[in-house]
Parts: structure tokens; sequence; C-alpha cells
């Protein structure tokens, strides 16, 4: 088995541009962001809550599902969890914590099955907002993010640093999925931190507080816990933190430890984005009727089928891909689950972020209508940026960009850990069942999408 | 101690994840919530809702109102659309004025009736919208919440006149305060176990 390359070329550091590493250090980083975010968020939060019943109205509806959650994914792929930096919710946590924290260490059980109840969390919500109705509903909405911040509360409270967005926050999976995928890596020169006594980086001092992550810079391998908040820049004694650029999807053919959970959610992933599509298809309604009448079940048992059955069909192909892939790599099934899963990532983002522009795009306008209706203006008019034939052909590219890149992933991952001889057999059944779900997709986005607002 | 802790803090986000969604005053959303087409628009607000079609021996009359669910102080687009009823051609010579009136039966008064204070009846004369032919709209602004009735009287030098009289329900959806007060209570009672371990913490590094 080959080990991953140790030959890594020399990357630009962008902590060496002395305005951009003045900046991080500085108190205004990420606290400048946080302000601006807290601003809207309060205002999205009190339009959810108790502004206008129709989305249609609904700032917090548009600003939340029209644009925060369609340029997320993009925020993602090129700057890693800066999101994560900035979200209201951290510094709902920072702020309870510094006033009420016991600060008690984090439950073993929650190191040990945070993933998975994140993994679950993120099924569920995708489910209830079919059932209950979430992102068309602002009260849905306003329910979720008001179940969110209280969560953040009570973990902030009894427990240490940020325990909800490391082990708890279903977004925070999902970003640190899509970061790794992503162009942007926060490391420590390993060199410099052999010498290091203080630890600062973790532990904190006088500059800042140590990793709210529960990272330690000099032993980070990926970038799923990295939300870039500055604090190992501010705290280091030695300099030894660098902010580099590097190849996307490159993070998955290097890494030595593959977690079966991370996999299983970005395998997990495809299956949300495809009923998510295909929910918003013209003929679904009449589909969703016809399997109602014909199993003699309401809509929504009929829609919870069908749910299962596309969140379970990737995992279950994944598995027979790994099957047979296995004769050739000699690895246990949930090893190699675990180390394939990762190459449908870009997929997902792609997908994600193809669905996603379709409402940015085509809705878009509808963020000023309803800001305007803060404060009493009512305008309507059309929505969209750009014509639906100009989307379509950006969702094509999206996804037939998102494949490749899945397809070059697996190809990469299998010759990282194989070697080059076996790569493309031990590849193969990945590389049939990812242009699968690569076709699929590309087919939910010929037919037009349906509006959000 | 801290298994029971970490399982005390699961078990109360697991029973908010699971059933507080339940207490929100979101109506159950048709499945295709996503859609915006016209078969699906009951969560929407976007869509016209069909709310009338008369037939006398000299109209057809169809009326749509949006959003669907009105609420107090917003503009309702009302879109009236007016047909000859034998030939099935729009009628463009017709004067159309639309009265709101908010009926007063359900707010407890004994008797069923309409209330006239200026607040509660309004007017307003639809203009042809170029949207369709024969299409009248005109933007009426409900004021409270109940039930409205809307009467639209239509004129033509042609065909005569009648009136249509359409129901319009306003109701004001603040927000849900069980849930707001739920949320806020696990987290009062988590910061009181918060500070209850705080203090013991000192206590515990001592022995």
């Amino acid at each position: 088995m080959n080990q991953p390359q140790s030959k890594i070329p020399q990357k630009r550091n962008f902590l060496n541009f002395k305005p951009l590493k003045w900046f991080l250090q500085s108190s205004l980083y990420p606290r400048i962001f946080q302000w601006a975010a807290v601003l809207v968020f309060a205002v999205i939060m009190v339009q959810t809550l108790a502004g206008p019943t129709s989305a249609h109205d609904n700032f917090g509806t548009a600003a939340t599902w029209v644009l925060w959650w369609p340029l997320l994914p993009l925020f993602f792929f090129l700057f890693g969890r800066f999101w994560c930096a900035v979200c209201p919710f951290a510094w709902v946590s920072d702020l309870t914590q510094k006033i009420f924290g016991a600060n008690r260490k984090v439950p073993n059980f929650l190191r040990k099955y945070g993933l998975w109840i994140i993994d679950i969390t993120f099924i569920f919500i995708t489910w209830a907002d079919h059932i209950w109705g979430v992102v068309e509903s602002p009260r849905g909405s306003g329910t979720l993010l008001l179940l969110i911040l209280g969560g953040v509360m009570v973990t902030a409270m009894l427990f240490e640093r940020r325990t909800w967005c490391r082990y708890l926050c279903f977004l925070g999976s999902l970003s640190g999925n899509y970061s790794r995928a992503g162009m942007l890596e926060l490391r420590a020169d390993k060199d410099v931190c052999k010498t290091c006594t203080t630890r600062d980086c973790y532990k904190g001092n006088s500059k800042a507080p140590g990793c709210p992550m529960f990272e330690f810079p000099m032993a980070m391998e990926n970038s799923a816990n990295c939300n870039l908040c500055g604090n190992c820049v501010k705290t280091c004694p030695h300099d030894s933190i660098k902010l580099t650029p590097r190849i996307p999807t490159s993070e998955f053919w290097s890494m030595t430890r593959a977690r079966f959970e991370e996999s299983f959610l970005a395998i997990v992933i495809v299956g949300i984005v495809f009923v998510q599509n295909f929910t918003m298809l013209d003929f679904y309604q009449s589909y969703l009727k016809w399997a109602a009448l014909t199993l003699g079940l309401s809509k929504n048992i009929a829609f919870t089928l069908i749910f299962i059955i596309a969140m379970t069909t990737p995992v279950l192909l994944l598995f027979a891909a790994t099957a047979v892939s296995k004769r050739y790599s000699g690895e246990t099934m949930r090893t190699a689950f675990a180390r394939f899963g990762y190459a449908v990532i870009p997929l997902d983002l792609a997908s994600h972020m193809a669905h996603n522009l379709f409402h940015l795009l085509a809705e878009g306008k509808s963020i000023y209508y309803t800001f305007m209706g803060l404060f009493g203006v009512h305008i309507e008019g059309p929505t969209d940026f750009v014509s639906d034939p100009t989307i379509q052909i950006m969702q094509y590219v999206l996804v037939i960009a998102g494949t490749i890149g899945s397809l070059y992933t697996a190809y990469r991952i299998a010759k990282t850990n194989y070697g080059p001889k076996k790569a493309l057999s031990v590849a193969m059944p990945y590389l049939v069942i990812i242009s699968i779900f690569g076709v699929l997709n590309f087919l939910t986005f010929v037919v037009r999408m349906s509006m959000r607002m | 101690m801290k298994k029971k802790l970490s399982l005390i803090v699961l078990t109360l986000f697991s029973l908010l994840l699971f059933t507080l969604p339940a207490l929100a005053d979101s109506k159950p959303a048709s499945s295709n919530n996503m859609s915006d087409n016209p078969s699906s628009t009951s969560e929407q607000g976007t869509t016209p809702m069909n709310a009338a079609v008369t037939d006398d021996n000299k109209f057809q009359v169809n009326v749509q109102f949006t959003p669907e669910n009105p609420v107090p102080n917003q503009p309702v687009n009302l879109m009236i659309t007016v047909k000859n009823k034998s030939t099935g051609q729009p009628v463009l010579d017709a004067s159309v004025n639309v009265n709101l009136m908010l009926m007063d039966g359900d707010k407890g008064s004994s008797m069923p009736g309409m209330s006239m204070s200026s607040d509660t009846s309004i007017q307003g004369q639809a203009k042809l919208d170029n949207m369709e032919p024969g299409m009248y709209s005109v933007t009426l602004t409900p004021t409270k919440q109940g039930e409205w009735t809307q009467d639209v009287h239509i004129s033509s030098p042609t065909l005569g006149e009648t009136t249509v009289t359409v129901p319009l329900t306003v109701t004001k959806t603040g927000p849900n305060w069980i849930l707001i007060g739920s949320v806020g209570g696990v987290v009062v009672l988590a910061g009181i176990v918060a500070q209850i371990l705080k203090r013991k913490q000192p206590a515990l590094k001592e022995v």
C-alpha cells in the first residue's frame, strides 16, 4: 500500500501578505463580520417568528433561503468554514458561555457519537421540511432557527468552547465536508510547532482564547473543523500558522484517516439533494398523488417512503460498489466505504450549488422586494436576474464539473492508497456509481424547478 | 455524572427537536411545499386564489385575490375577470367597484352584521388590467383581522348590472409564544444547572 506523498511543493502563504495578517491578528477580525451577521440574523429571527406568514412577503425567508443558503456552499468551497467564524450562533455561544458558562468537558458520548447525531438531525430536518414546511413557511424557518438558538445556548452554558458547532450543528458537518473539498487551508508548520512548549493555539493566551473547535493546529490533518476564526493566528507566539491555497478536493487524496460517519453523511447528501430536486419538478405532485393512491397511503406517508428510498439507495449503491472494489483492494467494507464515501462530496457540493443557483438567480430580486417591505414599501415585479435557460446551462456546467471532480477524486483516492497499477480496478465500481449519480442529477435539472418565494 | 449530564442534555435536545415543531403554528405543509404550481398553492400565497366564479344570465365573473392568506394592513390584490356569458368574450366596457366590509358576527356581537366605520368598510374601483382581456384589478388593504365580504358590483352599458359577493378571511398570525416560551424555559433551566455546576466546580477541585 502506498503512503500519501510526503513531498509537498511550497505553497503560497496568504499570511505573508502583511495587511491580511494584521487584520486577522487584530480584534476587528472576525468581530466586524460577526456584528453584521448578528444584525441581519436578528431581523431574520423577528421576521420568521413574527413577520408575514407568507414566504412571498417575508424578508427572513428570502434572506435565509434565497440568499444565504445558496451562497453558503460557494463560500465553503472558496473560503473553507469561514462562515462558521462569523455565524451569529457562534457569537451567541461565545457570549452565553462568557456570562453563564460552566465550562464542563464535552461528554465522551458527544465526542463519540456527535457526528451520528448530526447525520440524523440533518436527515430529520430535510424530512420535516417536506412534512411541516420549513423553507417555504416563515414560521417553520423561525421554529428551526429558534431551536438551534436554544440548543446553542444550552450547550454553551454547560460545556466548554463551541461544543454545539463542533459536535451538534447539522450545518457544521455539512460545512466540514464541503470545506474539505475547498481551495483554502489553514495549517501549522510542524517543524516550528515541535519546539513549542506553550501550546497557546489550543490553550489560548492574553491575545485570544484557544481554538474554539477543539483543534490543535499542529495535528490538524483536514479542514473539517477549522473555521478560520483567526484565534491561532493571534495566539501563536512562533508565527507557525499558514493560510494557503490548494487544489480543490486534494484533501481527500492525501488524508490518512477516513471517518465512516463523515462518508455516510456525504453519501446521504446525494439522496437529500436528489429529493430536493425531485420534489421541485412539475410532475412530482401528480407522481406523489399516484403513489399515495396506489399504495392507499396519505401523501405524507407516501413522501416518507419516497424519502427513505432516496436516502438509502445511494448508501446501498456505495456499499455495492465497495463490495466489488474490495476484491481488488483487500480492504474491509467499513474502511473502503469510509475512504471512498468522500469521493462523492464534489458532486454533492456541485449539485447543492446548482440546485440553489436557481433560487438565487431566478428569485434573487425578492430579497430586495421583501427588504423594502420591512419599511412598508410594497413592490411586486419579476424576481429573476437571468433567464431560466441561462440558469440551466450554469446548472449543467456545475453538475458536470462536480461529476468530473468526484470521478477524479475517487481515482486519486485509489491511486494514493493502492498504487497506480491497482488504482483503476479499485476505483472502477465507484466511478460507475458516481457516473450514475451524476446523470441522475443532470436529468433533474433538465426540467424547470419550482420557486421558493 | 458526566454521562448523566450528557444524557439529560441530549434528551432535552431530542425532545425539542422532535416535539416542538408540532407546536409551531405553521400549518402542515402540503407535500409539495416547494412547488409554485397552481395545484399546490395552499402554502404559497403567491399564486392568485380562485375565490369565486359566478354565472348569471349575462355575466361570467371570476374573482381572484392575492395573497392567499391576507393579513391586516397588507394590500390584497383583487383580479376580477368579466366575460359575456353568451359569447364568452371579455367585457371591456364595465365599471367594476369593490366594497370590502368587515363582518362583526365573529366578534361576539349578538347579531351578525356589518361594521360600517371607515376602517371596516373600504371601497375601490377596479381598473382594466393588461394581464388578461376582461380582467379588472384593484388593490385594497383590510385593516383588521376577521371575516370580510367583498361585494363586487359590475355595471356594463351593454349587459347591465350584477353583484358578486366573495368572502375574505383576514388572519393575524403572530409569534408562537408556546414555542418561544418552551425554548426560553429550557434555556433558563440550563442556565440554572450551569450555575449550580459552576459553584460545585471549585469545591470539587479542592477535594
